[in-house]
């Protein structure tokens, strides 16, 4: 380990020996990335959609804290529903959405609802308002004993059974969000980050992923200045 | 020594420096509570002490103001560090962040998301951003001493630097 890489701090640790590690992966798509700020990293590359793997110059005793990762934009991204919306503008309060067949259209009020297409039996969507908005939990009922609930949107297909969507609002006006089909993680939709694997004993590694917030499928980030993403680590030296 | 309890005691523990790998490093760490559509508050701040230990005025090395809804302007002090720039960034120092990171603390579970955009070293700002992923809309927090916002930002320049950093 080079000694030469390590510089003083004010910081300070009741863990010995400790350094800290910050660098910031520059995503180019579905290409190669490359490393904003980079002190202490050897490497970053893409192993997979929205994957990336950085090699650190040397090996650590233990790993002691992660911070981050956090996603940064050049600009703050123009954000979409993940699927279909229905607004509630005539404020019915009450609204019932029924598919005569399986993944069909909802109708109601003469707006259409698209649902997503699900593949349990028996399925049911309850929806509550929160503040104005409201929040979408879909209920699988996969004809056993105990249900399995699944926050907000689906993403399946071969569907075999009925949906009926009941909406219930307080109030005010309120819109029900849904998605359409699958999920794909576009451009402009939510997207956030975690760590994957960490090894800083044996290999030097440190896997990122970037998700889709809302079908957790992985998802690329265009390469743009100011897109980044921003990784801390905290390790004990050998 | 009297009251001296090890186990307890954290002023008696062997504290170790915290070494970086790189360069030198400055670090500026901060919370704020979001106040739905009002002002944010700041909880944790940064700056020159008077003798009594309170902050003299004007000293702060952040502050931080609301945007538009679930959007946030983090602005770091000219005295914060060298450099050209309110914030002490410089226009030539982008190279020298080594990394900006965002936490959000909540009272009840949420599926906000907290991003950053448009970092602007020459102004010393950068921008907090809180998206509802189920809406796509930008969102703002409601008031509570348990939804906070926090961020730490570390470069290899800058740094408080005719400021007593507490």
């Amino acid at each position: 380990m080079a000694s030469s890489r390590f510089f003083p701090s004010k910081l300070q640790s009741l863990v010995k020996y400790a350094k800290a590690i910050d660098f910031q992966i520059a995503p180019n798509g579905a290409s190669t990335p490359t490393l904003g700020s980079r002190e202490g990293v050897a490497s970053v590359s893409r192993t997979s959609a929205g994957l990336f793997q950085v090699t650190l110059q040397d090996q650590y005793r233990a790993l002691v804290a992660v911070n981050g990762p956090t996603l940064a934009f050049s600009s703050a991204p123009a954000q979409t529903a993940p699927g279909y919306t229905w607004t509630d503008a005539t404020d019915t309060d009450s609204l019932t959405f029924t598919a005569t067949a399986a993944g069909a259209a909802l109708v109601a009020g003469g707006a259409t609802l698209k649902v997503a297409v699900l593949t349990g039996v028996g399925e049911a969507v309850a929806v509550t308002s929160v503040g104005g908005v409201v929040t979408v939990n879909i209920t699988l009922n996969t004809g056993t004993s105990t249900p399995t609930t699944v926050q907000t949107l689906v993403n399946t297909t071969s569907p075999t059974g009925l949906l009926t969507v009941t909406a219930k609002s307080g109030t005010t006006a309120f819109t029900v969000f849904l998605a359409a089909t699958a999920l794909t993680g576009g451009a402009t939709d939510a997207l956030t980050a975690q760590y994957g694997a960490i090894d800083v004993v044996t290999n030097k590694t440190i896997n990122v992923q970037v998700l889709n917030a809302n079908t957790g499928a992985a998802a690329d980030i265009a390469q743009a200045s100011g897109n980044l993403i921003n990784c801390g680590l905290i390790v004990q030296a050998q | 020594m009297a009251g001296y309890n090890p186990s307890t005691d954290s002023k008696w523990k062997c504290w170790q420096p915290i070494e970086c790998v790189g360069t030198f490093e400055t670090s500026l760490a901060g919370i704020f509570l979001p106040q739905s559509t009002s002002a944010p508050l700041q909880v944790s701040v940064t700056g020159a002490k008077t003798p009594n230990g309170g902050l003299v005025a004007g000293s702060e090395l952040w502050s931080v103001a609301r945007l538009s809804a679930g959007k946030f302007t983090v602005t770091l002090a000219p005295q914060w560090g060298a450099g050209a720039g309110a914030g002490g960034l410089g226009a030539a120092t982008t190279s020298k962040i080594k990394s900006i990171r965002v936490g959000l603390q909540m009272n009840s579970r949420t599926n906000l998301k907290l991003t950053i955009s448009n970092v602007n070293t020459a102004a010393g700002t950068f921008e907090i951003d809180c998206v509802n992923p189920n809406t796509g809309i930008y969102t703002d927090i409601a008031a509570n001493s348990n939804n906070s916002i926090s961020f730490e930002i570390r470069t290899s320049q800058g740094g408080p630097s005719n400021v007593q950093n507490n």
